[in-house]
């Protein structure tokens, strides 16, 4: 995957539309799901902002991960984003995220399927900002945990363990939710920050991540 | 019961192997809910999540076709090239507005190399060959790009551009800058969807075009006519203006 990515970089550079064209595919996806849990509905706004400073600063791209490097231009417009729109970088819970997920579990039990993508990711957005990006850097852009913190500007280490706490998080939430706890979508739009679930399982927590 | 406990990853290596597994294997319907739903995060493209391809398309071509381009004062290819090759090779210090002027004085000073400073500059990062605008960029779909920018030099907004009338196929790419950025804004605010074309006016890249036009609602008859509304076909989204400097993505 990294060799034709770094192929098509060099055919876009070079002025190989259909080059450029798989660029796009490629990360396009994962971009806008990492957008999403940092801008929301204003992903598509935000990334299509940053295929614009792509194709604009192609040129000038030099090699390394070309993934990064685009991340990297697509999390800076976001931040601008949220600059301009003077709010922080969460998410709204959607309650009937939960609900939808749980749906789609049962669902996936029954006949082997896979829960729903937006339910997955609305469910990851739902994760402290940090975590959030560690767990979509990771699993959905598919960086390794150095690249990611060059992305984030984070030693590796502390994206590991966000990831971890992330990933330890989910898994509280949807046996919480399971267990037909409501608090695990509480309304009024806040991220559920559930704290008792940490105490339970995350006892030995890591080293501060920051 | 549908979340099972052996889902949690108990260390960072167990998170690890989990996140570096994720969308590489199908899913085992056996598998831990944690791991379902990384897959559905990292679930195959939706079409909807590509249907900003031919805006992002579009961009690519119209920055193939402005930012290698010196705008150079007058269209004689050689000169171009050779100045697109020194300024290369003297690490340019190049601001897009001022192409035509740096494109002499990277000649004048052709023995005093500098280290290349800005990754934004406007300098070609290929090799000097590639600076070349000799030859269009691609068989077929240059014309319109090329051509695209200059048919706003027809409209009253773009006064001064002497000299830049393609006359070969080497000049296409000849612009000069305040019709190219307003020419630019216009054709990414017309790229947009009708729904995305308000907010868009609010944002910092098309400040140009909102304050040409006064009111939002003459944007688009105002953007029709300067670009000549004959290549809505063709709308590049080049709004490269305005958008600050505090985003250049050099993650090396």
């Amino acid at each position: 995957m990294t060799a034709e990515l770094d192929a098509a970089v060099r055919g876009a550079q070079a002025g190989d539309e259909d080059a450029f064209r798989f660029l796009y595919r490629s990360l396009q996806p994962g971009l806008l799901r990492y957008l999403t849990a940092l801008v929301g509905a204003d992903a598509e706004d935000v990334a299509s902002e940053a295929w614009l400073q792509i194709s604009r600063d192609l040129p000038t791209f030099t090699g390394g991960e070309f993934r990064a490097w685009a991340v990297t231009i697509a999390r800076n417009r976001a931040m601008d984003h949220l600059r301009r729109q003077r709010r922080r970088p969460s998410l709204p819970v959607p309650v009937q995220a939960l609900s939808e997920l749980a749906g789609d579990a049962d669902t996936a039990e029954r006949a082997g399927e896979t829960i729903g993508t937006e339910a997955a990711l609305a469910l990851i957005a739902t994760l402290p900002p940090r975590e959030a990006e560690a767990v979509l850097l990771r699993a959905v852009i598919g960086l390794d945990a150095e690249t990611a913190g060059q992305v984030l500007g984070r030693r590796p280490g502390a994206v590991r363990t966000a990831a971890h706490r992330g990933l330890r998080r989910l898994a509280a939430l949807m046996e919480r939710h399971d267990a037909g706890q409501p608090s695990a979508a509480p309304a009024g739009g806040t991220p559920p920050r559930p704290r008792d679930a940490r105490r339970q399982q995350a006892s030995h927590a890591e080293p501060a991540d920051g | 019961m549908i979340f099972r406990r052996a889902g949690r990853p108990h260390d960072r290596d167990a998170a690890d192997r989990l996140l570096d597994a994720a969308g590489s294997t199908p899913v085992d319907p056996g598998a831990d809910p944690l791991t379902h739903l990384l897959a559905a995060a990292n679930a195959p493209a939706r079409p909807t999540e590509l249907a900003g391809e031919q805006a992002a398309l579009a961009a690519f071509r119209a920055a193939r076709a402005g930012t290698s381009v010196p705008d150079a004062p007058a269209p004689r290819g050689r000169r171009r090239f050779t100045a697109g090759a020194v300024a290369w090779a003297a690490g340019v210090a190049v601001t897009a507005t001022a192409g035509a002027a740096v494109a002499a004085v990277a000649l004048d000073r052709a023995g005093d190399p500098e280290p290349p400073r800005r990754p934004a500059t406007t300098s070609p990062a290929g090799t000097p060959a590639e600076s070349t605008p000799t030859r269009p960029t691609r068989t077929g779909t240059v014309p319109p790009t090329g051509t695209a920018l200059p048919t706003g030099t027809r409209s009253a907004e773009a006064p001064s551009t002497p000299a830049v009338a393609p006359s070969t196929p080497e000049d296409r790419r000849t612009v000069t800058a305040p019709s190219h950025k307003l020419a630019g804004s216009c054709k990414a605010y017309l790229a947009k969807s009708p729904a995305q074309r308000a907010k868009a006016l609010e944002k910092p890249g098309f400040a140009d075009l909102a304050a040409a036009v006064d009111d939002p609602a003459r944007a688009e008859d105002f953007c029709r006519q300067l670009l000549g509304d004959d290549d809505r076909s063709d709308v590049d989204g080049d709004a490269d203006e305005g958008e600050g400097d505090a985003d250049e993505g050099d993650a090396d």
